[in-house]
């Protein structure tokens, strides 16, 4: 089950999404978001969500410091497959 | 988890990880019971199914008991054996096995009354999303969202102007006048320098008020992350990373936070060709030039020219990607890409209004610092003499060091119609930010206003005005709303007389351009577009990129905005 989704991934020829996704593999979407977590926790999917890009340095704008842009909110996650 | 509280049940619970996986549990259990001192601490299976799953911590405690370390020995001998049989890590195969636990329970014991019935969600994607149509739904939001912008805050942007020009400029004199400092070059620096150039751009806050309310509601609605999708698709089809595309979403903010998302793409090539063409996303410092000069010479399509602006910038920084991956920044192509989708939601009115004053808020901390201190640096350089007679702050502006700087560069921007210094001293100072065109604009143009003593109003009058004024923008600003959509309710519209600056910027333009001021104001604006961004933004190109690639990037977006800006202006002074 959890393979599924690095293959759907893998043989893919445009971006999905996860509802779509769920959709191909008969899953609940909220069971597939856990399950992309996981390859990210395993390393497997690159999970580069913008707001958790470390280190987001201090333009000078006055925000409260640089992990809280405020240009950056509301960023989907995006993943990618890892080669091994 | 009704079943689990059932007396007896949990006790009797037990997982089935498949044969193998059960063989290999079943021989480490086995291990851990010749060892009290590890199954007083821990249950025998729980720690067989932790230890084939690499628990780092829970190593590190085994080693301290009594026989954890031969434990430790046979677990990671299984582990191997098992990993080696089944070619995947032994995690993965027990954390399958449980999801299809999950599934099979949920299957069971789920009933779902309308089975693979499509939320609302889902038939609201079925058009945004739509492989045809997806792109041309989102070019016509932002068209919306800059038409609003552009007309419903016109009547505050006038009002905001009336009032720094006005009442504010009257107090800051009365004030100065009590301290003996009127009429002397602190005036003049106060008003002529802080207030013309700050309250330039202040002016411009409505503007910005609307669009980041426009993009919280987009945001915030769920839409955004529609939008990013359908470009990404788009973008994977001309051979350009689809995750390319979020950072230059965030660009359309603010080009900083945009260089440094880039982080997020793994490969060196995609993240520096990335890098390289957020700044062509147009910012939101960039948005006051364009309403100012639409205002000024394109009064009927001012939101429609701005629009054209942003979609320039994606249309350059795509033509641009696709050369530039196929030649300097080919590489093997990475796997699509996977994105959560948000569900739809109704934004809160308290949401909305918290993102946007965030936003507004960076931007009135930016006037009031770096604004702030340029329009004195440049207030100075205006005071400054480096011609003819005149003492210091008492010199005609064309004599002033601001403008022998400006000079330097006015013969390049000749051929595109506007080489005069003060267009020239306006873009050597938008490269500290791009609000700073406005203000140098306001200072270079500034007109002395005459005052007849005999009619300047008290403090009450003025703050009673201040009040009326305001609440005829804000009439003004609902009677534009059916005029958006068409619906003309209220007669013809008057068109309201140009300020002072808007009048010499016209004026100046009939000059240098010789007559044909339309194709030089577009060419201008085309040039505000796509050259070098504000020092911050090249400082972030630098750490993210290296210094080879900001030069490289400076340099190259000069050129393609004077040619771009020459393109416009010589093939328009033909057709216009």
């Amino acid at each position: 089950m959890l393979k599924q989704i690095l293959n759907e991934i893998e043989q893919a020829t445009e971006p999905l999404t996860v509802p779509e996704l769920s959709r191909r593999l008969h899953l609940e979407p909220g069971v597939v978001s856990q399950m992309v977590a996981f390859w990210v926790h395993k390393g497997r999917l690159s999970g580069d969500n913008i707001e958790n890009t470390p280190h987001l340095q201090h333009c000078g704008r006055g925000c409260h410091g640089p992990d809280n842009c405020h240009f950056v909110a509301k960023m989907p996650g995006a993943y990618t497959l890892r080669k091994r | 988890m009704w079943l689990l509280e059932k007396p007896g049940v949990a006790d009797s619970f037990c997982l089935d990880y498949g044969r193998e996986l059960e063989v290999a549990l079943a021989h480490l259990c086995q291990i851990i019971e010749q060892h009290p001192a590890v199954v007083r601490q821990y249950p025998a299976r729980w720690l067989a199914i932790k230890l084939l799953e690499q628990d780092r911590a829970l190593q590190e405690n085994l080693l301290q008991l009594s026989g954890g370390p031969a434990i430790l020995t046979h677990a990671q001998i299984s582990y191997q054996q098992l990993s080696r049989a089944e070619g995947e890590e032994v995690d993965v195969l027990i954390a399958d096995r449980r999801y299809r636990w999950i599934h099979a329970l949920v299957q069971d014991m789920v009933v779902q009354e309308q089975p693979n019935s499509a939320t609302l969600s889902d038939q609201i994607d079925r058009i945004v999303l739509h492989r045809h149509w997806g792109v041309p739904l989102f070019l016509a939001l932002m068209w919306v969202v800059f038409k609003i912008t552009a007309e419903t805050s016109a009547p505050f942007l006038k009002w905001i102007d009336a009032v720094i020009n006005g009442p504010v400029a009257r107090w800051a004199v009365l004030a100065l006048t009590a301290v003996s400092l009127n009429n002397t070059w602190v005036e003049s620096l106060f008003v002529g320098g802080i207030i013309a150039g700050v309250g330039g751009v202040l002016v411009f806050v409505p503007v910005l008020l609307f669009l980041y309310l426009a993009l919280a509601l987009l945001e915030d609605s769920g839409y955004m992350a529609r939008a990013a999708f359908v470009m990404d698709r788009s973008m994977s089809k001309i051979g350009l990373h689809g995750k390319s595309f979020l950072p230059m979403l965030v660009g359309f903010g603010c080009s900083v936070p945009a260089i440094y998302a880039t982080r997020t793409l793994e490969n060196e090539k995609d993240r520096i060709l990335t890098g390289l063409l957020v700044p062509f996303m147009s910012c939101g410092a960039r948005l006051p030039v364009y309403v100012l000069f639409a205002a000024i010479f394109f009064p009927q399509q001012a939101g429609l020219v701005i629009f054209g602006l942003y979609l320039l910038g994606i249309v350059t920084a795509v033509f641009l990607g696709i050369i530039l991956r196929r030649t300097i920044f080919a590489h093997k192509e990475q796997s699509v890409m996977l994105m959560e989708l948000p569900p739809y939601r109704l934004p809160s009115p308290r949401n909305l209004w918290l993102h946007t004053w965030m936003r507004i808020r960076s931007f009135l901390h930016h006037a009031t610092t770096l604004i702030l201190l340029t329009s004195i640096l440049i207030w100075f350089m205006r005071a400054i003499p480096v011609r003819g007679e005149g003492a210091f702050a008492q010199i005609p502006i064309e004599n002033s060091l601001f403008a022998a700087a400006a000079q330097t560069v006015t013969p390049l921007l000749e051929p595109l119609g506007f080489g005069s210094w003060q267009m020239g001293g306006a873009l050597l100072t938008g490269l500290v930010a791009k609000e700073v065109v406005i203000t140098t604009l306001s200072q270079a143009y500034h007109v002395e206003e005459v005052t007849n003593e005999e009619e300047t109003p008290t403090l009450a009058t003025d703050a009673l005005w201040i009040g009326e004024s305001f609440l005829q923008a804000t009439a003004d600003m609902l009677k534009t709303l059916p005029g958006i959509l068409g619906i003309n309710l209220f007669g013809a519209v008057s068109e309201d007389e140009p300020t002072t600056l808007m009048a010499m910027i016209q004026q100046d333009f009939r000059r240098t351009s010789d007559g044909h001021t339309t194709a030089a104001a577009l060419g201008f604006m085309v040039f505000i577009l796509i050259y070098t961004p504000c020092i911050v933004t090249i400082a972030a190109q630098k750490q993210e990129l290296g210094a080879r690639w900001m030069w490289l990037s400076i340099g190259g977006q000069l050129l393609l905005a004077w040619l771009l800006a020459f393109v416009v202006f010589q093939v328009g002074r033909w057709l216009v």
